[in-house]
């Protein structure tokens, strides 16, 4: 019969483990708690010994997987007739247990010692040398730790070693390559604390700025056929938006506006910076700038957007500080770095703050204190060239805003149809606490801004 | 070797009986931490390093007079108190209240994991063996770092005063999880805690079985001739994990280990036995045979009990109270929505 190998719980309240290595393969003959295979867990790497003796049937996962406790590994075949349970009971009739006897004292010669215990004679030429904490920051980064020359004691590859490797033109950048890097924040939904994004944006001079390019278009949905792991940043995506989709019931509110006074406004400030010399902050100057502006200020006027329903559904907590959350393309994915009192800030600060914290997402040495406190979101998808979209609200926020491309549009202008640039503008909302009103009156209030941005210095 | 002591101290079927203790204590051990990481047992401690520890003391007891109160480690090296005890610990790692519940006629104390909190309970015992002027002891095994707890200081201080029969077994295995002994005591040694309560202390090769039967055998004699308690202070070697939750490789030096390794106690004290002419190949084998049939017979039992998840709550008082049969039954609810 076959016997099932789940991963078991081998800490206290262990929910998943890594697969590090393989000791056996398919068509091997295990004895009954042979080490099989090693797995990381949060706390230590462990050797798994074998639930029966027989046949390694199949390997259900890969070295690199993160598997679930409870999820299949492996599958033995024990030789016996299909009528037992198939489950991992105890094989009492397999005696041979070479690995695991006892020492047999003879003179004093250490043998090989039982199974357990510390793991010794490990091919140590085999696995790179890393703290499990490492481990985890290259599986969040997509760096294979094999690749790295370690810098530690020994050849250990140290945290700094993977955080080097991770920025591009590191010593062994992650497969998804990134372009040049440019300067300015555009993107998708995404995540509060940690990473964990949406979708990456193409490779395009978006209308409110120019867009990191984060992926070649060329290297978007390339995957062969079969079943892929999720790993890193995806994973974390996978998980924080599910989380979203199911727990949050959310509405999309889709408007236009004429971006022309935005677009001009823009265009007078930075002239009026170059002309007292502060070409940097000209430069940071962005659409999305004066947007953020807008959108922080009518976060003010309206609190319970700026809010979250708690965990248990049953209250809403209201945010003192305003926190904008800007998504940012990487080449791992989407990472969103938070604007601290965005509503307190004049254009110059948030400009410069909007460009810092976008360059430290790119190049990775953005904090995880500057990944934190977001209390509503900004996502530039228009920069991908689209019009309308409905974005995903992160965990612990009630709302996020979007930008569509801005592009020559027919618009009705006393009477008559004519060309205009125009912005489109999605607002998705936590419909559990708000209602079409507040959404209407929220997202015309950005509007308003839009449409006359000189309406920004009266404040909220 | 000078063979007067081991002549004057235990006969030669105790010395081969502690070797075959040993051995199946190191098998126990082992098997039990297979089956944790294959997700049949929880979370165990190995006994791997203070095997002739608990096996010497045990030998010098008289399990039908002698009272354990061992910690979390120990169980797996009480082979002296019978065959029960491997099954009763199987099933207390495999969920089942059982496995606590020793019985009549087997003097151990279930297991403790609260540090130190079962040096009191010896003490406890000790004292009602005096009043009612019973013959035997009470043994507490606990470790160096459970030593730096209050339980044993108060313990200790009270057990000295009334001169209550009892051994305190400390077993220093260098780590109290990954705490080196040089930052768990000032002390020069463990033993040396001793005078400060009047009463003796005496530091043992913990992996030499026999100079722990020696001294406990002394010890013994001391509290039954109503002298009152003795320190025992074992030095051997953690030979791995502080439990299966625990990776000691991130703090015991590789050379550090592969030195005790050297002297693993199952290991000399068999190559000892040798020279005496007392152990062999072909009682090794048996010995781990036996070992194995053992460790398996009680495996099998323990996973083949069915699992009640409500039958803790029988254990806690001699009568469920009202509330706690009112959150029996909301587990019992939720496991049958399968939110258990």
């Amino acid at each position: 019969m076959t016997v099932r190998f789940a991963l078991p719980d081998v800490g206290e309240g262990l929910h998943e483990a890594e697969i590090v290595r393989w000791l056996v393969g398919v068509g091997d003959t295990v004895v009954r708690d042979q080490p099989i295979v090693e797995v990381l867990t949060d706390k230590a790497q462990v050797e798994l010994p074998s639930p029966a003796a027989g046949t390694v049937a199949a390997v259900t996962v890969a070295e690199g997987d993160i598997v679930t406790v409870g999820t299949v590994i492996v599958e033995i075949d024990d030789g016996s007739a299909p009528t037992a349970a198939p489950t991992a009971g105890p094989t009492a009739a397999s005696t041979a247990m070479p690995t695991a006897s006892v020492p047999i004292g003879t003179e004093g010669a250490a043998p090989p010692p039982p199974v357990p215990t510390i793991p010794t004679g490990r091919a140590s030429g085999t696995r790179p040398k890393a703290s499990p904490s490492t481990r985890r920051l290259a599986a969040r980064l997509g760096v294979d730790l094999r690749t790295l020359p370690g810098s530690g004691p020994g050849g250990r590859i140290l945290a700094a070693d993977v955080e080097t490797a991770a920025r591009p033109g590191g010593p062994a950048a992650p497969a998804t390559t990134a372009a040049p890097a440019a300067p300015a924040a555009p993107a998708t939904t995404t995540e509060t604390a940690g990473p964990a994004p949406v979708a990456a944006p193409l490779p395009q001079a978006g209308p409110l700025g120019p867009v990191p390019v984060a992926r070649a278009r060329a290297t978007l949905g390339q995957l062969p056929a079969g079943t892929h792991p999720l790993r890193g940043i995806r994973r974390l995506t996978a998980a924080s938006m599910a989380q979203t989709w199911s727990t949050i019931p959310h509405i999309t509110g889709m408007d236009e506006v004429d971006a022309t006074a935005l677009l001009e406004a823009r265009k007078r400030l930075q002239a009026s910076l170059r002309d007292s010399g502060a070409e940097a902050e000209a430069a940071a100057l962005t659409p999305l700038v004066l947007l953020a502006a807008a959108v922080a200020r009518t976060l003010r006027r309206y609190p319970l957007v700026n809010a979250a329903v708690d965990p248990d559904g049953t209250s809403v907590t209201v945010r003192e500080r305003v926190n904008l959350g800007i998504a940012v393309a990487t080449p791992d994915g989407l990472i969103v770095p938070v604007v601290t009192d965005a509503d307190r800030r004049d254009l110059v600060s948030l400009a410069l703050e909007m460009q810092r914290l976008a360059g430290a997402a790119r190049d990775r040495t953005v904090s995880a204190e500057e990944l934190r406190g977001g209390t509503f979101t900004l996502t530039n998808y228009g920069a991908l060239g689209g019009r309308f979209a409905t974005p995903l609200i992160l965990p612990g926020q009630a709302g996020i805003m979007g930008f569509g491309a801005i592009k020559e549009r027919p618009i009705a202008v006393d009477g008559a149809v004519v060309a205009r640039r125009t912005l489109p503008v999605v607002f998705s909302a936590d419909h559990r606490i708000i209602d079409g009103d507040l959404s209407v009156a929220f997202q015309e209030t950005v509007l308003g801004y839009i449409a006359e941005p000189l309406t920004l210095l009266l404040g909220a | 070797m000078d063979t007067s002591a081991v002549q004057r101290g235990p006969t030669d079927a105790e010395l081969v009986g502690m070797l075959q203790t040993m051995i199946a204590a190191r098998i126990y051990s082992t098997r039990c931490f297979n089956l944790q990481r294959q997700g049949r047992l929880g979370t165990m401690a190995p006994i791997d390093g203070n095997e002739a520890t608990v096996v010497g003391c045990t030998y010098a007891l008289q399990p039908e007079h002698d009272w354990i109160f061992s910690q979390y480690r120990e169980f797996y090296a009480l082979g002296r108190y019978g065959e029960e005890v491997i099954r009763r610990q199987v099933l207390y790692l495999a969920g089942h209240p059982e496995g606590s519940c020793y019985p009549a006629g087997v003097n151990v104390f279930p297991a403790q994991i609260s540090l130190a909190a079962q040096i009191p309970h010896a003490v406890g015992m000790a004292w009602g063996q005096l009043r009612q002027g019973l013959p035997g002891v009470s043994v507490a095994f606990f470790g160096d770092g459970a030593s730096s707890e209050g339980d044993f200081y108060e313990a200790a201080n009270f057990a000295a005063v009334i001169k209550a029969p009892v051994i305190f077994m400390l077993i220093n295995n260098g780590w109290a999880i990954s705490t080196p002994t040089a930052r768990q005591t000032a002390a020069a040694t463990f033993a040396d805690k001793a005078a400060a309560f009047g009463m003796p202390g005496v530091r043992v090769d913990g992996r030499d079985p026999i100079a722990v039967w020696e001294v406990v055998a002394a010890a013994r004699a001391r509290a039954v001739a109503g002298e009152g308690p003795t320190l025992v202070e074992a030095v051997t070697y953690r030979l791995g994990h502080h439990t299966t939750a625990d990776d000691p490789t991130r703090y015991i030096p590789a050379e550090d280990m592969a030195a005790a390794r050297a002297k693993d106690p199952v290991i000399t004290y068999a190559a000892q036995l040798r020279e005496l002419g007392l152990w062999d190949d072909a009682a090794q084998a048996a010995a781990e045979a036996t070992a194995q049939a053992a460790i398996d017979a009680a495996v099998d039992a323990a996973l083949a009990t069915p699992l009640a998840p409500d039958a803790f709550f029988d254990h806690v008082y001699a009568e469920t109270t009202p509330r706690m049969e009112r959150q029996r039954a909301l587990l019992l609810e939720l496991e049958g929505k399968g939110q258990s």
